[in-house]
């Protein structure tokens, strides 16, 4: 086995470890980065989306320049060209941003009387109705010229795929790096809040309709267990199911329960009891809904927080959930290297002991003003260090 | 006769059918222009409700999605009785997300509660210039500026549109708040805003603090 297939088990280990909450060698740290590789490497969006070897060259840059054992994502993380190909989509890359945003404000695009259809037949409802509805290059043209333009959309999206699939082995070979991102669908109320109701429909929905919601849920999560078993068949050491939870930090405990929670629970739990592993993002605050999480299956989710005090979130869950998270991306934009440092033991001393913390970032690094170079290099070097259990 | 308490605690408790059922009675009675107005103010008061009961923590920000539409629709059914005279403004606001930035949630809860609080606002909308906030500022001559955003690329978005207002002579004729998902202390004192939150209730309640 080559030093770099050493240093990959070695670290897979490491994450594997704490996620699981058994003893380990020292605390890992993982790497949330985006399009803030792009600013630190001096490359722009537009040059990545369209050469993967660009793209490859920034993210590896500063997922390598960094002591992580560990990365979310290989490379810039939404196929741009796909959405592009479809005539836009709400994941944009505004030019001068140079990163990724989604655009609100333009998802309400199923109407709520037809909940009906949506339950009776998810993937019919959403390939025959909302697809066209949504996407500009089914609009016009022939039927054979609207099967033209899907044909190469699909070919855009399996070129990404492919290529994430290429990195996942170079970060591997070249780095011994492990990506343990694993694509999964989203969670059938996130999708409905950012494909076919946005905001104002869904919190509507939430009021007037919540049964008809909560079943539209439960039938896409059926469709979410047929498709996941589709990107991964079976569980692997080294790659865990993302989800991303944009609508529970907006509801509370008495509609996370009615519209969210159920669907949520099965599904983990459902690849949770084959020896899948998770990685969740807690995005926002998840505070006022620890009750629930708390009943989650044990030794197999990484949930990385962003705004929870991180000290109360391992008091209640840390039973059950590998707690990820603490370093704020405000503190390291705008204050100095040494006061990083300090907050960073901060986070080893109260949240190391016993396991099941790992050290990153709340947010995922989007921008250059999420972290300076030096702030980031100051905690990382510590924590490798620091973090070690003796 | 208009009960206002009940529908101010009804739009309080989001309770829509209640509210509508409440005010297609009210209109069905032929009210006057004045009475009108009762409940244009019993609603908006509701609306407070709602804030305290967000600052409290029993409702989360769908819940103010919710109470912006509840009021729209409520504000709607009544513009046949109100007419178009406009009552007296507390003060106001131009708000808009800064350039770059495509996002607007947080703006529009802002907005609503601002309005309802009696504030008149001029939304500029989303990825809008430091140009745009300067020419607003000089047409309408508010008490308050609001800046919005989400990504920290936003931080600096902001600091050019305030920096943008300084050069033109105009940012002392305004308070600035800015508000958003990344806005703490040191992006406020980087950007050179007079008050930041992350909470649209608070941010209402300190523009009411500026126009006392």
């Amino acid at each position: 086995m080559s030093d770099k297939l050493k240093l990959y088990e070695e670290r897979m280990k490491r994450l594997n470890n704490a996620v699981e909450l058994k003893a380990n060698d020292r605390v890992p740290i993982f790497a949330l980065v985006d399009n803030w590789a792009l600013f630190y490497s001096n490359s722009k969006l537009k040059d990545a989306k369209n050469d993967i070897e660009v793209d490859y060259a920034a993210y590896s840059k500063a997922l390598t320049d960094f002591k992580f054992d560990a990365s979310a994502f290989p490379a810039v993380t939404w196929p741009l060209r796909f959405s592009e190909s479809l005539g836009g989509g709400i994941y944009t890359s505004h030019g001068e941003m140079e990163t990724i945003q989604i655009a609100t404000g333009q998802s309400e695009i199923m109407p709520a009387s037809d909940y009906d259809k949506l339950i009776a037949d998810p993937k019919g409802y959403i390939l025959n109705t909302i697809i066209p509805k949504k996407h500009k290059i089914f609009q016009e043209g022939t039927t054979e010229e609207k099967f033209e333009r899907f044909a190469n959309s699909v070919g855009e999206f399996l070129k990404f795929v492919q290529g994430r699939t290429m990195l996942f082995e170079r970060y591997k070979n070249e780095h011994g790096l492990p990506i343990v991102n694993a694509v999964p669908p989203m969670q059938p109320a996130d999708l409905i809040l950012d494909y076919l109701r946005d905001f104002k429909g869904t919190m509507s929905d939430i009021r007037r309709c919540p049964d008809k919601m909560a079943e539209a849920c439960m039938a896409l999560m059926k469709l979410n267990i047929i498709n996941t078993y589709a990107v991964m068949p079976t569980p692997l050491y080294d790659r865990y199911i993302n989800i991303f939870m944009h609508l529970p930090p907006f509801l509370k405990p008495k509609d996370f329960e009615k519209v969210y929670w159920p669907t949520f629970k099965a599904y983990v739990e459902t690849f949770a009891a084959q020896g899948y592993k998770f990685m969740i993002l807690f995005e926002k605050n998840y505070e006022h809904l620890y009750d629930y999480l708390q009943e989650l299956p044990k030794g197999c989710i990484l949930g990385m927080f962003e705004e929870d005090d991180l000290r109360k979130a391992k008091k209640a869950l840390g039973k059950n959930i590998c707690i990820g998270g603490g370093m704020r991306t405000n503190d390291l934009a705008f204050k100095t290297p040494q006061q990083c440092v300090d907050i960073a033991k901060g986070l080893i001393d109260d949240l190391a002991p016993g396991g099941g913390y790992v050290f990153s970032t709340d947010k995922i690094l989007a921008s250059m003003n999420d972290a300076k170079p030096e702030c980031l290099r100051a905690v990382t070097d510590f924590v490798y260090e620091y973090g070690v259990y003796k | 006769m208009l009960d206002l308490k009940t529908l101010t605690q009804a739009v309080g408790d989001l309770e829509e059918e209640k509210v509508l059922e409440i005010l297609n009675d009210f209109v069905a009675s032929k009210p006057s222009e004045d009475e009108g107005q009762k409940a244009v103010s019993a609603c908006q008061e509701g609306m407070a409700v709602v804030g305290e009961l967000f600052e409290k923590g029993d409702y989360f920000v769908g819940d103010l999605i919710f109470a912006g539409e509840l009021l729209t629709e409520a504000i709607s059914l009544l513009k046949p009785v109100i007419g178009t005279g406009s009552s007296a403004k507390l003060g106001s606001i131009v708000l808009g997300t800064v350039h770059g930035d495509l996002h607007d949630i947080g703006k529009n809860i802002f907005r609503s509660m601002a309005e309802a609080a009696g504030f008149e606002v001029h939304d500029l909308g989303i990825d809008q210039p430091v140009q745009a906030f300067i020419d607003k500022v000089k047409a309408v001559k508010p008490d308050i500026v609001g800046m919005s955003g989400v990504l920290t690329l936003a931080l600096e978005a902001m600091k050019d549109t305030v920096d943008g207002l300084k050069e033109a002579g105009i940012r002392d004729s305004v308070k600035i708040i800015i508000g958003g998902n990344p806005v703490t202390k040191e992006a406020c004192d980087h950007i050179g805003a007079d008050a930041f939150t992350t909470n649209a209730a608070e941010g209402v309640k300190i523009s009411q603090g500026w126009v006392k």
